[in-house]
Formats: structure tokens, sequence, C-alpha cells
């Protein structure tokens, strides 16, 4: 029996999206490939495909079935979308998204950070969209991947397990079947709420960033962010901001993951705390720290992963101080108001829902 | 030539060395009270302090003790040179040996510091009448050059000081002005608490720098106030101007205070104004987070800064985020140790009735 392959779609150019059309290309999928800013993808619409680079120094060129700007285009006939994009961005994809969804469609977030799927459903329904479509979010990205020149990308190795959930989680068995042949690495999670709050970048990215702000700027990033970032007080205000994170996912009625336990399952670290566990992780040698203040760990994390994670306590009862306290400083740093920017329970569209109603509506039963 | 006063120093530290030799060479008399014997042992064995640099001559001390008792009950005046988290311990310490007609002046307050120590002797039922103030700067700039010698480099031209209630300013000034000249009448004590540059300067930079300054990298701690630090540092400052604005204290900018402070200072931002200072260059960053850069200037600085702005309903987020970031990063609730408003003696005072307590002593 042969397997079909069903058609991808993957919207955004960066990094991640670049690296996923070629490796799917080059897995010998039909991909399409979608990028809001046409001179992003121009040289790979010229030379009709990605170049693909691997860890040990081969490469492969994956061909591309369309390499385009325009989304009603891009979106029509296509089994699955991977959307690969900053988290800032999934709102003003749903809404374009909207009027285009065919019935059976699935679109999966890589990742959704904190709230993805629920923003993008939410905004799905304000737009009026009655597409029987199933959207689902990622607990991370699959990839390790970079972006190597304007039609090329470098493959690191691909993450084992990653879990992934429907909204509702009855549908997660459909989303996991349309891309099984593409990424048998995505596993079950139990719903949203779960790939949600096991949102480490949530933990890591701003507080590394921020206690390491002087060095950053006047190093532009000179050191190992975890290996030199987490000194010991540093980690304290990781713990910190991961028990907080816990609290909010006990509140909910989600078992989140630590970050210890996470760190010793996901990479095998040794260490009995946060600071020597991130020492003990052999996967965090040479990863370079930011360049400068203005990155994705800021301005994604911080409203797409610290903000829902700090509104989402204040709604279920859960305090979370330090989580506050980054979020106001990286207003300052950035001069905007993430409160303002980030995702509210309003945004995910779960506003005044009790724990009960919250899990039905996630669950879907 | 003024009538000698009897003052007692409390303090054993760079800035106790300096005032109690230079007073003592002003021929007042002078005691020094410090509750850390280590501190006082040269000084007890050479009988005063050798004052070099700007002031130059041995100033023998009357007594040089580790008890309250030998030096408290004796004086006239009391001037506490000590980092403002130690003004609470040492308020307890000498609280049963005041008697009436005592003045205690803070050298300096950092931000409360007279509220506190009043509201210290409140809770301790102390009713003799003593009046208590605050300065808004130490005299001196000065360092402990070796045993029982201390080297001033630099002496203040003028240093503004408020008794608490604002009324009794003059008198405290008829009872201060003979050992210093250099004192000037503040409008009242939130003038000289919210005054601090310091608050501004220490606790956001440590935080932004944590990590270096943990890992014990070797840097001028001028150079960790980058353009996006100095952007926190200004956020800091704008929070404190709004609340000194709320009581209508006048306080200049941090940017300003520059200018004024310090020569051969250029540019128009903050950043610019910090990175032109030839003065901060050498000064080291420290090599731990448990430093008065943040466990002086936090509690006595940004914590009572807050508490100011909640009772005028002045949003002081940038100072809060900071102090939690402090809290966490050093395992301590500064919120509880601080001042906050029920420290200061003011819970649940708004606006007005702040300024009725600091101004006449009165409530509104």
């Amino acid at each position: 029996m042969t397997v079909v392959k069903p058609t991808i779609l993957v919207i955004g150019a960066g990094h991640g999206g670049k690296a996923m059309a070629a490796d799917l290309a080059v897995k010998g999928f039909a991909v399409r490939l979608y990028n809001r800013t046409y001179t992003r993808i121009e040289m790979i619409a010229l030379r009709g495909g990605v170049e693909l680079e691997f860890e040990d120094g081969r490469s492969a060129f994956g061909p591309l079935e369309m390499v385009t700007s325009d989304l009603e285009m891009a979106m029509e006939g296509v089994k699955v979308v991977m959307v690969v994009v900053p988290a800032s961005a999934h709102a003003e994809i749903a809404e374009q998204c909207a009027p285009l969804l065919e019935d059976g469609q699935v679109i999966i977030l890589n990742p959704g950070r904190t709230g993805g799927a629920l923003e993008f459903r939410r905004m799905l329904d304000v737009k009026g969209c009655r597409a029987s479509a199933v959207v689902a979010e990622a607990q991370t990205f699959v990839l390790s991947s970079r972006s190597v020149g304007p039609a090329e990308a470098k493959l690191f190795r691909s993450k084992i397990t990653v879990p992934l959930a429907a909204l509702p989680a009855t549908d997660t068995s459909k989303a996991l079947q349309a891309v099984r042949a593409a990424y048998p690495q995505f596993i079950p999670a139990r719903n949203v709420l779960e790939t949600s709050l096991d949102n480490m970048g949530a933990v890591m990215h701003p507080s590394l960033t921020i206690l390491n702000a002087g060095r950053i700027e006047s190093t532009r990033g000179d050191f190992q962010f975890y290996i030199d970032g987490a000194t010991p007080g540093v980690a304290m205000v990781l713990e910190q901001v991961d028990a907080e994170r816990l609290a909010v996912a006990q509140a909910m009625g989600v078992r989140a993951r630590s970050a210890l336990e996470w760190l010793r399952a996901a990479y095998a670290s040794t260490g009995d705390d946060l600071f020597h566990a991130i020492q003990g992780t052999p996967t965090y040698r040479g990863v370079a720290a930011p360049r400068s203040l203005m990155h994705r760990y800021l301005f994604e994390d911080v409203p797409m992963s610290l903000v829902p994670m700090a509104t989402l306590g204040a709604q279920y009862g859960a305090e979370t101080p330090t989580i506050r306290a980054l979020v106001q400083m990286a207003c300052v740093l950035h001069g905007k108001d993430y409160f303002a920017l980030g995702r509210t329970p309003a945004r995910l569209g779960i506003a005044g829902m009790s724990v009960e109603q919250l899990t039905r509506y996630v669950e879907g039963k | 030539m003024t009538e000698p006063t009897k003052v007692a120093i409390v303090g054993g530290g760079n800035g106790a060395h300096a005032m109690a030799g230079h007073l003592a060479l002003k021929n007042h008399q002078v005691r020094l009270f410090s509750a850390f014997p280590d501190e006082i042992r040269a000084m007890q064995e050479a009988g005063g302090v050798h004052v070099q640099g700007m002031i130059e001559g041995f100033g023998a001390l009357q007594e040089i003790t580790a008890d309250p008792a030998q030096a408290i009950p004796w004086a006239d005046v009391i001037m506490v040179v000590v980092p403002a988290f130690a003004h609470r311990p040492l308020t307890e310490a000498i609280a049963p040996h005041l008697r009436d007609g005592q003045t205690i002046l803070l050298n300096p307050g950092r931000t409360g510091g007279a509220l506190e120590v009043v509201a210290i002797l409140k809770r301790l039922g102390v009713h003799a009448d003593v009046l208590v103030g605050e300065a808004q700067t130490l005299i001196y700039a000065c360092r402990i050059s070796g045993p029982a010698q201390v080297k001033v480099l630099g002496l203040k031209k003028h240093v503004p000081v408020a008794a608490l209630p604002a009324t009794r300013t003059p008198e405290l000034l008829r009872r201060v002005v003979p050992l210093f000249p250099e004192y000037r009448e503040a409008q009242n004590v939130l003038e000289t608490s919210l005054d601090n540059i310091g608050a501004v300067f220490h606790p956001a930079t440590m935080v932004l720098n944590a990590n270096r300054i943990e890992a014990g990298d070797e840097f001028d701690f001028y150079r960790g106030m980058t353009p996006m630090v100095a952007r926190t540092l200004e956020a800091v400052d704008t929070e404190r101007l709004a609340v000194a604005e709320a009581y209508g204290v006048a306080t200049e900018s941090a940017a300003d205070w520059l200018l004024m402070a310090y020569e051969g200072i250029r540019g128009d931002s903050l950043y610019e104004r910090i990175q032109s200072n030839q003065a901060y260059a050498g000064i080291k960053a420290p090599k731990s987070l448990n430093v008065r850069y943040i466990t002086e200037d936090v509690p006595t600085g940004l914590v009572p800064i807050a508490a100011f702005g909640k009772a005028a309903q002045v949003v002081t987020r940038t100072c809060e985020g900071i102090i939690d970031m402090c809290c966490t990063l050093l395992g301590r609730d500064f919120w509880a140790e601080g001042r906050s408003l029920e420290n200061l003696g003011l819970a649940g005072m708004d606006r007005e009735a702040v300024l009725a307590h600091v101004n006449t002593g009165q409530s509104s």
C-alpha cells in the first residue's frame, strides 16, 4: 500500500519555515511556501526550492510546488497548513485564513507558544469562519534549523518527540494523522492547555535576556547564552518563573512539567536544580546569546508567553510577581506596553470561563 | 568660635570616621558608638581619628564604645552615619538611652529615614522629646585609609536637611548648623528622601547586569549602563519624579543632577551623560549581588519610593518590577523588610495625610 503524501503549505519563510519546507520537500511531499513579503522568498521562487544542508555536511535540494505571497492561491486544496511564524503573527494569519479555510484542512502552529491555538480559533470564530478545519499547536518547533542564505537552510537534529494538541482535543488524532507521515515525532498532548503551559522558552528566554542585558549590549552577545548566562542568582529567577508557571497550570487544572523535569527528559541533563541542570546540558554548550536586546526572546516570548501566563494566573487565582516583573522590565527596555499587546484571556476567547468551562472547551467534551 | 557641642557619632565606617575626626578637629566634644567592636578597635587604641586629605589633623574622641549607654545619654546631638538598612537596629539600640532635648540627624536618611526612626521610637514607646531629622546626602566623599585613619576626598558645599515634622526644621538648623554651616533647610523630609539618585542608578543596573556581577566579570559599573539599561534608569527616574511632583516637592531629574554634580558632562540623554562622566571611570562593578547597591538601595530607596507613590496613587511599575527581581535574586522579601507605608508609620494614609504628617505632624 502506498502512503498518499498530502500537499503541505508552509506559512512563513524565516529560519524555521524555510528549513521545514525544504525538509518536507526532500522527504517527497508536495510543498508550497507562503510568505507575506515576496522579496523574502524571491530567490526561492527563482530557484524553485530551498537548498538544505545537513549537520554531516551533505546537502539536498527541496523543490517546492509553489512559492507565493498570495495566500488564497497557497491555501487552495492543501491538506495541511504548517504555520511557522512568530506567535505575535498568529492572530493576523488566522484573520487572513478565515475566509479561505476549507473543510478538512489541518492547521498546525509550530509552535503555539502560550495560547496559540486558542487565539487562532477565536479569531476564526470572530471572522465567522464556518469551515470544519482542525486547529492544533505543537509544544515546540520540531526541527533545529537556521537560515544560512536567501534560499538555503541548515538542519541540525530534529527533536525526538514533540507534544501536539488540537482545539478541541477530540481533533488531536485528526491532526496527528494528517502529519504522521511527515513528522512521526509528534505525539498527543492531553489538550492545548498542556502544550501552552509547557512553554520552556517562557521560563528561559526573557529571564536570561533581561538579567544579561548589560552583557548582551556591551559584548553584542559574545557569550554562551545558557552556560555562561545562568549564574546561581539568575537561575533562582528561572526557578521562580518556573514555580509561578506551574502554579498557573495547577490553578487551571493542568499538570505541567517543571523545567528541571523537562531538561532531564529532553536533554538528559544532570543536576538537582536548574543552575546545575543547565550547566549539565551538553546541548546548551556553544549556544550563543542574542546579539541585541531587540530579539524574539523578548518581543515574542514576553507578549506571547509571559503575558498570557500572568493574565491567566490573574483569572484563575495564581500569583505571578516575578513573571510580571520581567514583563515590566521588557516593556521598559523596548518602550512597548506588552501587557496591552500580549495574549490575555479575552484574546484567547476564554475570559471569565471557570476551570470547568475551560476544560470542557479545550477537551471538546 | 562657637560653643562646643556634645556630639555622639553613631557608626564606624568611612563616614563615621570622617565626621568624628572632623568635628573633634572643630573643637566639639565627640563620642562615638558603633555596634561592631571590630570596626572601632583601632580608633580605641589611637584615642581618635587621623584625618587626611581636604582636612588634616588628629581628632581626639572622648569615648569610643560599643555600649550605647556610654555615648547616647550624654550627647546633645546624635549624628547617625551608617548605611540606611542599619537605621532600624541602631534606633532600637539607642532608644532606651534617649532623653528630652536631644537631636538625631541621619547622615543621610536615604528615602524615609526620619519617618522610619520616628515610627520605631513611637512603636517602642519612647516619650522623650527627641528632634529627628535627615540629611539628603553625606557631607563627605571619604574612605578609610588605614587603622584609625580616614581620607577626605571631597566636602559638599550644601547639604539639605529637614526635620520631622517640617515645622521643626528651623529648630533643627539652630542645633546642627553650629556643627556644619553647610546644612540648608529643605522643604520637608519628602524632599530629602525623594532626591535619592542612588536608588535610580544602582538596583536597576545591578538587575540588568546580574549575571556578569555574579560571574565576577571585571567591568566599570557605569559601562554596565548600556543604552537600554539607561532607558530603564530613565523609567525609574520618571516614576521617582512623578512621586515627588505628586507631593509638591522640587527634585531634579537624574540627568540634570549629573550636570550639577560633576564637571565635563556632555550629551542630552541620560546614557550620554553617564558615559561622559570621567568621575565614574574606574569604579568597578561589585562581584556579588549581595551588596549595598541592592541591600540598601532597594529596601530604603525603591521600596519607600513605591510606597509614597502608592499613597498618592502614582504608578511605579518599573520600581516595583526591579524590587521584585531583587527579592528573587537575593531570596529576600524587601517589600516586608523595607520601608513600606507601615514601616514608615504611614499605614492607611493618602497623599494629604502623608503631607500633613511630614509638614506639621498633625493628622489631616
